[in-house]
C-alpha cells in the first residue's frame, strides 16, 4: 500500500512535468557534457611496465577542481573484468590541478610524486597562495563543510608512493587476473583452471579503467561497497579533468586523448550519504547500491547511454584504421565473490550493423544453429579494430573502407540493476518501475573513436551517442535513429 | 525507511522533469540539428596541412546539409549544399573545397565552385579581402583560416542571407573533424547544437523555452529571436595549459560575433576584429593566479599559444602547468591542443563550466561553476 502510494505520487508528479517542464536548467539533464564533473570515467588505459618509460605505452590523466573549496578525488582502477583493484586519494585545494600518469603506478609504485621520496604532491596541509583577486582566491583547505571530520587526519599524510608487493601484485592482477597472494581476498586459482577464479583477462599490458570520485575524506573503501555510498561519496559537480595515451615509437611517436567522461550528480550539493530525490530512472553506480533498498538511486550519478554510432575508416589512400575504445557497464553487484567476475569477461551485445559509404548495411550472418546473429561479447573494457569482424559485422561488397557503425551495446540486463525482474518474474520499465513487457532497463557504456595513420596521424574523438542514458534503448531490430524525444 | 519515503516525496516536486533526451541545453555529442567546426586551417599550396570534415545522418530519411565557410572576423565566404542519403556520410577535405574548388559530389549536384569565385574565397580567407566587399573582412594569414556550420536545411539552394526560410529543426546529424598539420594530427568531434524543441517545417517558428540561442543574432523578426531553436554555447570556460619543454598547449577559441558579418555598416564585420575577454585568470600548479592580458581583443575564431599575450602571464613559480580561467561574456567554444616533440599531439574540448542557458558570470566574481 505504501508502495503503491509512493508510485501514485510519482506518476502524477511526473505528469505535472510533463505538461510544463523547466527544460533549461543547468545540471538537470542526462546529457554527459565537457562540464563540471561529480565523478570522471576513463573509459580505457594500457600500460607497458615492462618497458623503459621512454618506449613504453602509457596512459596519462589530469584532475582538475574548478571551484574555490578544496576537494577530496577518490581514484579508483578497474580491470577490464570491473574488479576494483587499487584505490587512492587525491587531496585538491581549491583551483588545483593534479596529472598522474599510470606508468608510475605500474611501474613505480608512485602515486602522485611529492617534494620528498614516498611524500605526495598532494595534502590537506598544502599552503593555500594568496591571490591577486576575491574570485581567484582558494579556500583554506579546511573550508568544504562536506568533508568529514577525520579528514583533516587522514587526507594530512596521504602516501605518495605504495609497496613494491602490492605493485607486483597489481601488474599481475591487471595483465593475467591473477593475484599473487591472497591480500585480496582472492587467492590465485590452481594452473590449469582457465578463467574461473580469476578477476581480469590476459594481455601484455596493464588494462582497465578508472573511476574518479568527488569525495567527503581519503577513504580506502571502493564504489562496489554499499559504505562508500553511505559514507564516502559526495555530490559536487566541481572536478574536470582529461587523458592522453602515449605511444613512444622514436620519430614515429604519437599520442591521442580527450576529455574524460564527465558524470554530474542530478541535483548536486548535499553531505555524504544524504537521501535526496533525483529525476533520473537510474544511476551511474546502480548496481552497486543493491545493499540500499531504500534508495537506489543514492549516488545520483547520469547513466551514460547505451546506444552509439561511431565511424570507421580500414585502408584507402591515406592509410586510416580505426579502432574503438569501448566501455561497458559490468552485470556484477557489491555481493560479487572471486569466483563471479569471470562473468564480466563476455557480456553480450544486443546489435550492431555496419553501414558503408553507401549506405549499404552488412549484419552478422545467423549461426548455424538457429538463433539470433549477434556480436561477441566483450569485456567491460577493450580496445579493438573496427575491422575485427568477431565483434563487429564484416564488410560490404561494395569495396568501401569507410562508413560507421550501429552498436546497440544493451547487455540484457542484470538482476544487480534496479530496475529487472522482480518475483515472481515481473519486468519492469526503467523510467517509471511499473510492469511492462518491455523488460529491463538497458546497461550503460562509452564508446571513443580512435583513428590512426602511419607515420604518426592520430586522433580520438568521443563517438556519437544516439541518445542520453535517459533514453529507452532500441530493441534489436529496431529502426536505427536518433533516440525518441519522449517529451509532449 | 519511514524517513527515506517521506523525503523522496517531499523533494520530488521540488525538481523539474528535465532528464528527457534532447530537453537540455547542455552541448553532447549527440544528434543534432547544427554542427560547427569552431576552427579551420588550409595551406592552400600543399596537402600537408588541411582540416577535415565527415558528416553523417544518423536517421533514415533523407537530409540537406548547408555548409557555410566564414572568415575569422565572422563574414559568410561561401556556401554550398551536402545531401545525405539516409545513414550517409560525407567527408569533406576543405583543400579540396578551397584549394580546387572541389565541392562534394551528392543528389544537390552542387558543381564546383567557379574559378573566379575560388579566387574571391581564398583572398577572403588569407587576406580577408574579397572583390564582393571594399572593407577587410578578416585577419591576414598565409593559410586559409576560419570556421564552418553545417545547418539541416530543406533545400540544396539554402542561402546564407535568407538562412531561416530554409533552417530545419530535425537532430539527425552528427560529425568530426582532423587537423592534419604536416606530419601529425589531431581531431574531435564536431560541436553538436540541437534543436529544442526538434521538428517541424522550415521557416515555422516553434517556440522554445531556449532564454537564447545559437543564430540570435542572424533572425530577422525582433518578435521571433530564437526562431532557429538551436542551442546557446556557454560564456566561461576551464582550459588547462602546459608550457614545458617537452609539452605545450595552444587554444583553439571560437566566439560568437557581436554583428552578422556585413560587409559594411552597423553590421560589419570589422567589429567581430577585437572582442576583449570579460574576465581571465591564470592558475598554476599551486593555484596561484594572475590576471590581465594584452588589451587587444580577439577575433571570432583563432589559435592562441599558451605562453600568447591575449592570456594572464604565467606565474614566477616557474609551474609548467595549471589552467585558464576565460570568460568571454558570449557564447563561445574552447579546444585545447597539446603538442610535444617528436610528433605527440592530442585535441580535448575545454570544460565549459555552465551551459549556454547559464547566467553569465560577472567579472571578478567567484570563479566556479555555474549555478
Amino acid at each position: 500500500m505504501r508502495v503503491s502510494a509512493f508510485l501514485l505520487a510519482f506518476l502524477f508528479t511526473t505528469s505535472i512535468f510533463a505538461a510544463n517542464p523547466t527544460t533549461t536548467s543547468n545540471d538537470d539533464s542526462c546529457d554527459i557534457a565537457v562540464q563540471p564533473a561529480a565523478t570522471l570515467l576513463l573509459p580505457y588505459f594500457e600500460v607497458d611496465f615492462k618497458s623503459p618509460q621512454s618506449t613504453a605505452v602509457t596512459t596519462l590523466f589530469t584532475v582538475t577542481n574548478v571551484s574555490n573549496q578544496p576537494q577530496i578525488a577518490h581514484v579508483t582502477l578497474w580491470t577490464d573484468w570491473g574488479f576494483p583493484a587499487l584505490t587512492f586519494s587525491i587531496f585538491l585545494t581549491g583551483y588545483d590541478v593534479q596529472g598522474i600518469n599510470l606508468y608510475d603506478v605500474f611501474a613505480r609504485a608512485i602515486i602522485a610524486p611529492g617534494s620528498g621520496p614516498g611524500v605526495s604532491g598532494t595534502s590537506i596541509t598544502t599552503t593555500v597562495p594568496v591571490n591577486p583577486t576575491s574570485g581567484s582566491q582558494p579556500g583554506s583547505n579546511t573550508s568544504n563543510p562536506r568533508f568529514l571530520s577525520n579528514a583533516a587526519t587522514v587526507c594530512a599524510n596521504l602516501p605518495g608512493v605504495f609497496t613494491p608487493s602490492l605493485m607486483v601484485d597489481l601488474q599481475q592482477i591487471f595483465t593475467t587476473g591473477i593475484p599473487v597472494d591472497n591480500a585480496y581476498g582472492c587467492p590465485p586459482p590452481p594452473p590449469g583452471t582457465g578463467a574461473a577464479d580469476r578477476l581480469g583477462g590476459v594481455h601484455s599490458n596493464a588494462i582497465g579503467y578508472a573511476t574518479i570520485d568527488v569525495a567527503a575524506t581519503c577513504s580506502v573503501s571502493t564504489p562496489a561497497q554499499s559504505a562508500y555510498y553511505t559514507g564516502v561519496l559526495l555530490y559536487d559537480n566541481v572536478l574536470t579533468g582529461d587523458y592522453q595515451q602515449i605511444v613512444p615509437r622514436s620519430d614515429k611517436s604519437y599520442a591521442q586523448g580527450g576529455p574524460l567522461v564527465h558524470i554530474r550528480a542530478i541535483p548536486e550539493g548535499g553531505a555524504a550519504g544524504s537521501l535526496v530525490a533525483t529525476n533520473l530512472p537510474y544511476t551511474f553506480y546502480d548496481r552497486y547500491t543493491a545493499g540500499l533498498p531504500s534508495n537506489r538511486n543514492i549516488d545520483r550519478r547520469q547513466p551514460l547511454p547505451s546506444a552509439f554510432a561511431p565511424r570507421f575508416i580500414n585502408g584507402g589512400p591515406n592509410g586510416f584504421n580505426t579502432s574503438l575504445k569501448i566501455w561497458r557497464e559490468g552485470i556484477l553487484g557489491s555481493d560479487a565473490v572471486c569466483k563471479d567476475f569471470v562473468r564480466n569477461s563476455a557480456v553480450p551485445v544486443v546489435e550492431a550493423v555496419r553501414f558503408d559509404e553507401h549506405e549499404n548495411a552488412t549484419i552478422f550472418v545467423p549461426p548455424p544453429i538457429l538463433a539470433p546473429p549477434q556480436p561477441l561479447p566483450t569485456p567491460l573494457t577493450m580496445s579493438v579494430s573496427t575491422a575485427n569482424t568477431s565483434f563487429f559485422p564484416p564488410f560490404t561488397a561494395s569495396g568501401d573502407v569507410g562508413g560507421w557503425l550501429y552498436l546497440n551495446l544493451n547487455n540484457g540486463g542484470s538482476n544487480a540493476y534496479s530496475v529487472s525482474i522482480v518475483p515472481p518474474g515481473i519486468p519492469r520499465d526503467f523510467r517509471t518501475n511499473t510492469s511492462t513487457t518491455t523488460g529491463l532497463r538497458q546497461s550503460q557504456n562509452w564508446v571513443i573513436t580512435s583513428m590512426f595513420a602511419e607515420p604518426t596521424y592520430a586522433t580520438e574523438a568521443t563517438a556519437l551517442a544516439l541518445g542520453n542514458g535517459c533514453s529507452p534503448s532500441p530493441k534489436a531490430g529496431a529502426q536505427i535513429a536518433p533516440a525518441p524525444n519522449p517529451n509532449p | 525507511m519511514r524517513t527515506a519515503l517521506a523525503l523522496l516525496l517531499l523533494a520530488a516536486p521540488l525538481f523539474a522533469a528535465t532528464t528527457n533526451n534532447d530537453d537540455s541545453c547542455d552541448i553532447a555529442v549527440q544528434p543534432a540539428a547544427t554542427l560547427l567546426l569552431p576552427y579551420f586551417d588550409v595551406d592552400l599550396k600543399s596537402r600537408a596541412a588541411t582540416t577535415l570534415i565527415t558528416l553523417q545522418n544518423v536517421s533514415p530519411k533523407a537530409v540537406i546539409a548547408n555548409v557555410t565557410l566564414w572568415t575569422d572576423w565572422g563574414f559568410p565566404v561561401v556556401n554550398f549544399p551536402v545531401h545525405l542519403t539516409g545513414y550517409d556520410v560525407q567527408g569533406i577535405n576543405l583543400y579540396d573545397v578551397l584549394a580546387l574548388g572541389n565541392l562534394p559530389p551528392t543528389e544537390c549536384h552542387a558543381g564546383n565552385i567557379a574559378p573566379s569565385v575560388l579566387a574571391d574565397v581564398q583572398s577572403a580567407l588569407t587576406v580577408g579581402g574579397s572583390s564582393a566587399c571594399k572593407s577587410t573582412i578578416g585577419f591576414f594569414h598565409l593559410r586559409a583560416v576560419g570556421y564552418a556550420t553545417i545547418d539541416v536545411v530543406s533545400t540544396c539552394a539554402a542561402k546564407n542571407g535568407d538562412l531561416f526560410s530554409t533552417l530545419l529543426y530535425d537532430n539527425v546529424l552528427t560529425g568530426d573533424y582532423q587537423q592534419i598539420q604536416n606530419d601529425h594530427a589531431s581531431g574531435g568531434p564536431l560541436v553538436h547544437i540541437r534543436a529544442i524543441p526538434e521538428g517541424g517545417a522550415a521557416g515555422v517558428a516553434g517556440a522554445t523555452q531556449l532564454p537564447h540561442t545559437f543564430y540570435e543574432r542572424f533572425m530577422p523578426d525582433p518578435l521571433a529571436q530564437h526562431a532557429d531553436r538551436r542551442q546557446p554555447l556557454p560564456s566561461a570556460f576551464a582550459a588547462r595549459t602546459l608550457s614545458s619543454d617537452a609539452l605545450s598547449s595552444t587554444l583553439k577559441i571560437w566566439r560568437e560575433g557581436i554583428t552578422t558579418g556585413a560587409c559594411s555598416g552597423a553590421q560589419a564585420s570589422s567589429s567581430n576584429s577585437s572582442m576583449p575577454f570579460a574576465d581571465a585568470v591564470r592558475f598554476d600548479e599551486h593555484e596561484n593566479a594572475t590576471v590581465g592580458g594584452g588589451p587587444l581583443g580577439i577575433g571570432v575564431t583563432g589559435v592562441y599559444p599558451n605562453r600568447s599575450t591575449i592570456f594572464p602571464p604565467l606565474s614566477p613559480s616557474g609551474d609548467a602547468g595549471g589552467w585558464l580561467y576565460l570568460n568571454t561574456g558570449g557564447q563561445s567554444w574552447m579546444t585545447v591542443a597539446m603538442f610535444g616533440a617528436p610528433t605527440y599531439a592530442t585535441e580535448a574540448t575545454a570544460t565549459a563550466l555552465g551551459n549556454g542557458c547559464s547566467p553569465p558570470a560577472a567579472k571578478n566574481a567567484q570563479i566556479g561553476p555555474l549555478p
